[in-house]
């Protein structure tokens, strides 16, 4: 397990730096001169002098080679610096740190309203099997599934914002601004694990042991909640741990609409700035937080299933 | 092989709908009813008349012309990104799964690391530092599409290269290339068909939302989710300007998506003949589920990181 553990990290690490590499890359391939770019972003298009980018240039180290400035940068995030933001100055870490409450309320509020719809759903469906509720909830989580979540969230927000004004379209702080953010966020993912849950459910009822539960006589409730739903976690909580991915890009777009203080408004708007530090700093985050989510998810299979244990020790 | 496409319902109808869409995008010019970037400031934001079936935006301009010129925007990147990705995908995937060794093990960490990042933010990344604009929409997008493309391929060639008809022909003395091109291709054709079908609406879906957010398709040009981006700013006047091109993409998806699911049903038999008993259909089910997901890569990682 401990030697499982330290190769997933391993694995881990190699993700990150190319993940992160690849963005330096993407940075030197980018149009337009950083140092310029910077200025006017600080400064206003009107106010910038040509000594000033020079100063700029010198300062932020953007005229050494790509790799230099790499090798730099993972060395100031051993030490924990993340560099400071090209536009406001500010330190990118700390501007990450405060951000990342907000990320992180919506993406588990997202995950809780979909885990909590899809899973009842999905067993509900399986149980009734071809039923009209069955083909109900397939064919709503088909039709749940192709919906853009940017044009969900511009709906959410007629209904309930223009026309009935009962919740914000727009900033943070309350209870009821977290409500239609969340919503538009879980849908798609609710609907995937619907799907899943209702197959991995049907799966697992074919199964003799159900067969053997039945002739127990045992009730419907317990065979279907106890002893089958049991077993149709394990693929339940793989999808739930991609879907992770999806809903951090979801968060993206999201946040960008309900103007929500997240870092994936912060990666947005950084992008338009161009403010490279902070670009690099969003994205180290979020292979990070993704590839850290999808090693608790095989960490989870080992509680779950214990042959994968024996398997792979 | 495309007999048994056209016997399945579900393939039959979601052509017809994408063959709708496709056509609604072509003959957009004859279709339109007015011109699409004609603004008019005596008809600016007219809800749906008979003028203006989808009524008209903030520059007076026809919706529904509109959104038909951005079906030709959204279809194309949508189908070149996938083509981009799919060629990729299937180039690096022969390599792998015929190679094997140190090359296979290469290219499936490429894809691994490639997988383990949310693609949409790694595209949005791409897009935005290459500078808004459809081409780099594209080589965002098809730069993070094409791991699902290699893995299936990669998958297909390993079982099939060992099949006898291979060795028959590299006993004849055939070629690597021709063994690729002549036997392995063909064979690995048919996943790849499917997996490209659902990945046009992905890609369509991903095109419009990288629009929508701003690294994409500018103003004045006709997109949807650009479309999407400038009605949002009358969403409290005028919602009609975001319903639209967002039932535009819906639909769009929705066939494509459909599509791919019925080639998919279609192309394993097994599974049809099954149909009738819920166990053994869907545990195929779960698996092409898992599959498109490109889930439990998670396990080739722990396995490879393991040699």
């Amino acid at each position: 397990m401990l030697a499982y553990v330290r190769k997933r990290i391993i694995g881990l690490i190699v993700v990150i730096l190319g993940v992160t590499a690849m963005t330096f890359l993407l940075i030197r391939l980018a149009p337009g001169e950083p140092a310029e770019m910077i200025a006017i972003a600080r400064y206003g298009e009107e106010n910038i002098s040509d000594e000033m980018v020079s100063y700029i240039r010198d300062k932020e180290e953007l005229d050494k080679p790509i790799f230099c400035q790499y090798i730099r940068w993972l060395q100031n995030i051993l030490k924990g610096d993340l560099g400071v933001s090209l536009s406001t100055g500010e330190p990118v870490l700390e501007e990450i740190l405060t951000r990342l409450p907000a990320t992180f309320k919506l993406a588990v509020c997202a995950l809780l309203l979909s885990v909590a719809f899809a899973i009842p759903l999905g067993v509900i469906s399986a149980a009734h099997y071809n039923s009209i509720t069955d083909r109900l909830t397939t064919t709503g989580a088909m039709l749940a599934e192709s919906i853009p979540c940017f044009w969900l969230s511009l709906l959410l927000i007629i209904l309930f914002s223009v026309n009935l004004g009962w919740l914000p379209s727009f900033g943070a702080g309350k209870i009821k601004h977290l409500v239609l953010p969340s919503v538009s966020l879980s849908v798609g993912m609710t609907a995937v694990t619907t799907r899943l849950t209702r197959s991995s459910m049907l799966e697992v009822l074919h199964q003799d042991y159900i067969t053997t539960a039945k002739a127990k006589g045992l009730s419907q409730v317990r065979i279907v909640g106890h002893h089958a739903l049991k077993n149709a976690m394990i693929p339940i909580v793989t999808i739930i741990g991609i879907q992770f991915s999806h809903l951090m890009e979801g968060t993206v777009i999201i946040e960008s609409i309900f103007g929500w203080p997240g870092i994936g408004k912060l990666l947005v708007d950084s992008i338009f700035v161009r403010d490279y530090a902070m670009i690099q700093g969003c994205v180290l985050f979020f292979a990070v937080f993704v590839v850290i989510i999808n090693l608790i998810v095989d960490l989870v299979y080992f509680l779950l299933d214990p042959k994968i244990k024996m398997k792979k020790g | 092989m495309s007999k048994r496409f056209f016997q399945n319902k579900q393939v039959v109808y979601s052509l017809i709908a994408v063959a709708i869409i496709v056509l609604a995008a072509v003959f957009a010019p004859a279709l339109a009813p007015n011109d699409p970037n004609l603004q008019s400031l005596d008809d600016m934001l007219r809800p749906p008349c008979s003028e203006f079936p989808f009524g008209t935006d903030e520059f007076g301009r026809c919706i529904f012309s509109r959104v038909l010129y951005g079906g030709r925007i959204s279809l194309l990147t949508g189908i070149i990104t996938t083509l981009i990705s799919a060629v990729i995908g299937v180039f690096l995937g022969l390599i792998a799964g015929f190679n094997g060794g140190a090359v296979d093990n290469v290219i499936m960490r490429i894809v691994d690391i490639f997988l383990a990042f949310p693609g949409l933010i790694m595209a949005l990344t791409i897009a935005g530092l290459l500078g808004a604009s459809i081409s780099s929409v594209v080589a965002a997008l098809s730069l993070v599409g094409w791991m699902g493309f290699a893995r299936v391929v990669r998958a297909k060639v390993l079982s099939e290269k060992e099949k006898e008809y291979i060795e028959a022909a590299r006993a004849l003395g055939a070629s690597n290339i021709k063994i690729h091109m002549r036997h392995l291709l063909p064979a690995v054709l048919p996943p790849v068909i499917v997996l490209a079908s659902i990945g046009v609406g992905r890609n369509i879906l991903a095109a419009a939302g990288l629009s929508f957010l701003g690294v994409g398709v500018q103003p004045p040009t006709a997109e949807w989710g650009a479309m999407l981006s400038s009605g949002k700013l009358y969403i409290q006047s005028s919602a009609y300007l975001t319903l639209f091109p967002g039932a535009a993409i819906m639909i769009s998806v929705l066939a494509f998506n459909f599509l791919g699911d019925g080639l998919r049903e279609a192309m394993e038999p097994r599974l049809q003949m099954r149909k009738k008993r819920p166990g053994s259909f869907l545990r195929s089910k779960t698996l092409c589920l898992l599959k498109k997901e490109s889930s439990v890569p998670q396990y080739s990682v722990n396995h490879t990181i393991r040699r």
